[in-house]
């Protein structure tokens, strides 16, 4: 990720490069380490998703009954952020590409303040749902739900940290390391893809 | 003896018979002893003690007692309290390596020694003692006996935690190192275990199902990736004493390094 | 400004409204308000659902992650993960039902 002492060297092709080869196709997006673990998390959650399905038809009236207790509208306003988030930074890609690394930077705060809004969105309907206390019976659909909402928690949580690396990546002088700022984002787009599935599974699901 | 001579001994030419002029020797012999540890390991906890997999919590009480006063199990303790020292000896060459690690400050490198030292307690010694307990006086009440079982598992499954910070420091020292003596993914690598340990954590309130201490979440997944995790830094670990130039040892560099 | 005209965007405004679309299929706000205990299990919906969270996901991952520009074992990889993921989860619901 943070392949700082690479970096310097490989700076002026890679970003030529990045001009070069979009109209060519076959342009590998960010650094390979990042997608070794995006690969390996996304099979990480499928885990999780498999154990879940299969449960929640095992027990399927505490599911149901501890789903209607979630508010939908919550989960549908923080899909719509964590989407609006993730279109800000890929701007903040195409920026930095372009080299308007100010305008770059401005997209990358505003992708992380809606990271930020997530957050706390989140935390307030843990905080409601932990207070109102869980209905009778749907004890295994909370297990699952703060396991999924929690780990894809502490995933936006490591996002935010790799959001302020790319930042400061951003505020350096001169043409940034493009594929440094692709990781970030990829990394952050696969908090995004996460929620997309965790909101269906969790809040939608009949 | 001349410089010339010490660097053909260390560039491994001359490699028979001169083993113990081998400037990496202190390190190789405590990297030889992770493989050891980790076959005793899988001895104690496997074949042995039955520990892992580990039983089903709602097993019936007959079958607590007899897996409590198995005799094979007292054994596997008796060999886990005199050889889980040996730990030590990876903790020690894992700090080794951290030190030469470049833009990482030493705070993360004392973290990882403390939190493992921690960990190991919880983790191996507790249970062990626990399960040891059902052996050295048989005519325990069968229900204390169902107590410290769950006690033991609880604690073998459920300590999982102690270890997160180990994975936190060791993520952000491999980021965070300039030089690259470890591989960037294995950082991300560090990230799965310390997720997957995280899952653990319902191993207190469920007793079936994946959330339970022998469930597909809680022990399977979690087991498979730390399994996964410290073969590889083991290899890493083997590279990275590999490539460590000798002129940091205090030593002459040889030509071809010059 | 130019950015904004750009085809990212007409990726967003597609997922939102499939945000809305699933919503809508998977409400239950009107179930709950005549009887919690009316609702039941439904394979249809929960397939439609799934399958609009598939078919979001390889948006993301084509448009945002760029994997469409990608190699092809990468845009494989991804493929292929994501139809296991659609067949496991709607088979294991069904099987478990």
């Amino acid at each position: 990720m943070l392949s700082g002492g690479g970096a310097a060297i490989e700076r002026v092709p890679d970003f030529e490069m990045a001009d070069q080869q979009t109209q060519s196709r076959a342009r590998f997006p960010g650094q390979p380490a990042m997608w070794f673990f995006v690969i390996g998390d996304l099979w990480i959650f499928t885990c999780y998703f498999a154990c879940y399905a299969f449960d929640r038809g095992q027990h399927s009236a505490g599911f149901l009954q501890g789903q209607l207790t979630l508010s939908q509208g919550i989960g549908v306003f923080n899909t719509i952020l964590l989407l609006t988030s993730s279109l800000l930074v890929a701007f903040c890609v195409q920026a930095a590409r372009e080299g308007a690394t100010a305008l770059a930077r401005r997209l990358l705060l505003l992708g992380g303040g809606c990271g930020i809004v997530f957050l706390l969105v989140k935390a307030s309907e843990w905080y409601l749902k932990i207070s109102t206390g869980l209905p009778e019976g749907s004890d295994s659909f909370f297990v699952y739900y703060f396991m999924l909402t929690g780990l894809h928690f502490l995933h936006v949580c490591l996002g935010l940290v790799i959001l302020a690396l790319v930042f400061r990546e951003l505020k350096k002088a001169g043409p940034p390391h493009v594929a440094f700022v692709e990781s970030g984002a990829i990394y952050w787009h696969l908090v995004d893809l996460l929620w997309i599935i965790i909101f269906a599974l969790l809040y939608l699901l009949r | 003896m001349t410089g010339a001579t010490l660097a053909s001994i260390a560039g491994g030419e001359s490699r028979k018979g001169r083993l113990l002029s081998n400037p990496k020797l202190d390190q190789w012999i405590c990297f030889w002893s992770i493989p050891v540890f980790y076959i005793l390991f899988g001895v104690i906890f496997v074949l042995l003690g039955r520990i892992m997999p580990p039983p089903t919590p709602t097993m019936s009480t007959e079958n607590i007692i007899a897996f409590m006063t198995s005799p094979n199990l007292s054994l596997a303790v008796v060999l886990l309290a005199l050889s889980l020292g040996m730990y030590a000896l990876n903790s020690g060459l894992m700090l080794t390596q951290m030190k030469r690690m470049v833009g990482v400050s030493p705070v993360l490198r004392y973290a990882y020694i403390a939190v493992l030292g921690v960990g190991g307690l919880p983790g191996c010694l507790f249970p062990g003692y626990m399960f040891a307990l059902g052996a050295f006086r048989p005519e325990y009440d069968p229900e204390i006996l169902a107590m410290l079982y769950d006690l033991g598992f609880l604690c073998f499954v459920g300590s999982l935690g102690c270890f997160i910070i180990q994975y936190v420091v060791f993520t952000i020292a491999v980021f965070l190192d300039k030089r690259g003596i470890f591989p960037k993914w294995l950082g991300y690598f560090s990230i799965w275990t310390l997720v997957t340990e995280l899952v653990a954590t319902p191993v207190f309130i469920t007793q079936t199902g994946p959330y339970a201490w022998d469930g597909l979440l809680s022990f399977y997944q979690g087991t498979l990736i730390w399994v996964a995790w410290q073969t590889s830094v083991t290899i890493c670990l083997y590279q990275a004493i590999k490539n460590q130039p000798l002129e940091e040892l205090g030593l002459p560099l040889k030509e071809n390094e010059l | 400004m130019a950015l904004f005209r750009n085809s990212l965007t007409y990726v967003w405004l597609f997922l939102v409204g499939t945000t809305l679309v699933s919503w809508w299929l998977g409400a239950t706000t009107a179930v709950a308000d005549i009887d919690a205990s009316a609702l039941s299990l439904n394979f249809t919906v929960t397939v439609g659902i799934i399958l609009i969270a598939v078919v979001k996901t390889r948006f993301v991952i084509w448009h945002f992650m760029e994997v469409r520009h990608g190699p092809s074992w990468l845009r494989w990889t991804c493929d292929s993960w994501l139809a296991f993921l659609a067949v496991m989860v709607i088979a294991l619901y069904r099987y478990s039902m």
